[in-house]
């Protein structure tokens, strides 16, 4: 009874120090888009890889690229914010306290609104070199596979003269109409 | 006088309401990708003209898509918060008038400086909420955080690459814009060139 009690206390503890971690932080535009980024990077390429109608080739390839631009938000998402902060404690001076907090949530506010728009920059500086390196290794380990069966002709499993000729009568399950 | 009107406008403590909070956060990021993202895939010269076409129309639908998912989640979602966390606030005299979600949203914004709106509520002429009650608002305000938080990694990250996948495909062909379909899609893929084809798969949906 005395430990359900404390099992009780902890999560009501837990839960309250969270709630007051979410009501007191003034980060809350930050700790979402890097949340998003996060969840997101794991998601997208597990949505991807799931596709069962995609190529495996096309669906690795997909993956790949994902996640690499999760990894790149990630950080973004994260200094940008930072940057802005820093700014305004470095140029603002206002004697008041709550006005120079307010400058300083809207200013890491408008930092993740540039990240928005500079990821895809930075993704397409990034993300070709590496792709083109992937796209070589996957063009590199095609041609090892086609010269590998070339070399190694598979041995028809059955002897010619063992194969049986089907009946014409094969059943082809119950059929409507004719 | 240019700085000072820019930090003046930063200050602003309508701004700040908007953009403190998840939500704000979310659906203003939101609003920003689906400007921002199919303006870049339509100046992208390197693909062709109906490929940014395509690129760019799929991707202002997701967006929109993720605002319309982010409204009908995120929003239910606080105030079904409100009515459990609202036991944080009923006991403390200063705050006790915060019957509603709209209650809250009033005095929510600004517990330092309140509004007139936010004393007449609150039946006080206190230009500030006690150290005492600003704890508990912020408790009250904590639960709605973080269930906002949870319901917006959900609603972007799994039900809207869902949604996208049921819902924008017919969208894009009833408005005629169909995606070329090639015999092998993987060698297509593999020989298109990234820049190209950066912002309307991979980049789309950050």
């Amino acid at each position: 009874m005395a430990d359900a009690y404390k099992f009780s206390t902890l999560v009501k503890d837990n839960f309250k120090n969270t709630f007051r971690f979410f009501g007191e932080n003034e980060n809350s535009a930050t700790i979402i888009a890097c949340s998003i980024a996060v969840f997101k990077g794991f998601f997208r390429p597990l949505f991807t890889m799931m596709d069962k109608k995609s190529d495996p080739d096309t669906k690795k390839y997909t993956a790949i690229r994902e996640g690499l631009t999760e990894l790149a938000a990630l950080p973004l998402y994260a200094i940008t914010p930072w940057v802005a902060g820093k700014l305004v404690d470095k140029f603002v001076k206002n004697p008041d306290v709550f006005a120079t907090k307010r400058i300083k949530t809207n200013a890491k506010f408008l930092g993740i609104c540039a990240a928005t728009l500079i990821i895809p920059a930075v993704c397409n500086l990034v993300q070709p070199p590496i792709m083109k390196a992937y796209k070589k290794h996957m063009e590199a380990k095609k041609a090892k596979t086609q010269i590998g069966s070339i070399q190694q002709p598979t041995k028809p499993s059955t002897p010619i003269n063992n194969i049986a000729v089907k009946p014409l009568s094969t059943n082809l399950g119950m059929r409507v109409g004719n | 006088m240019q700085t000072a009107s820019i930090s003046n406008f930063l200050a602003s403590k309508k701004l700040t309401y908007t953009t403190k909070g998840i939500m704000g956060a979310v659906v203003g990021t939101t609003i920003l990708k689906a400007i921002g993202r199919p303006a870049f895939n339509l100046m992208d010269k390197k693909s062709d003209k109906d490929a940014r076409k395509y690129s760019a129309t799929n991707e202002f639908l997701y967006q929109l898509l993720c605002l319309g998912m982010t409204f009908a989640m995120v929003i239910p979602a606080q105030k079904f918060a409100f009515k459990y966390a609202k036991n944080y606030v009923k006991n403390i005299k200063e705050l006790q008038n915060i019957k509603s979600f709209k209650d809250f949203e009033i005095v929510g914004k600004d517990v330092n400086e309140l509004t007139k709106e936010a004393q007449t509520l609150l039946g006080t002429k206190k230009t500030s909420l006690s150290d005492e009650a600003k704890k508990h608002f912020n408790l009250l305000k904590g639960a709605i955080e973080l269930t906002s938080f949870v319901t917006s990694i959900v609603g972007l990250t799994i039900v809207s690459p869902i949604l996208s996948h049921k819902i924008l495909h017919p969208v894009m062909k009833a408005l005629g814009m169909n995606k070329k379909e090639s015999q092998n899609p993987a060698l297509e893929r593999l020989e298109q060139p990234i820049l190209s084809e950066g912002h309307h798969k991979v980049d789309a949906h950050v």
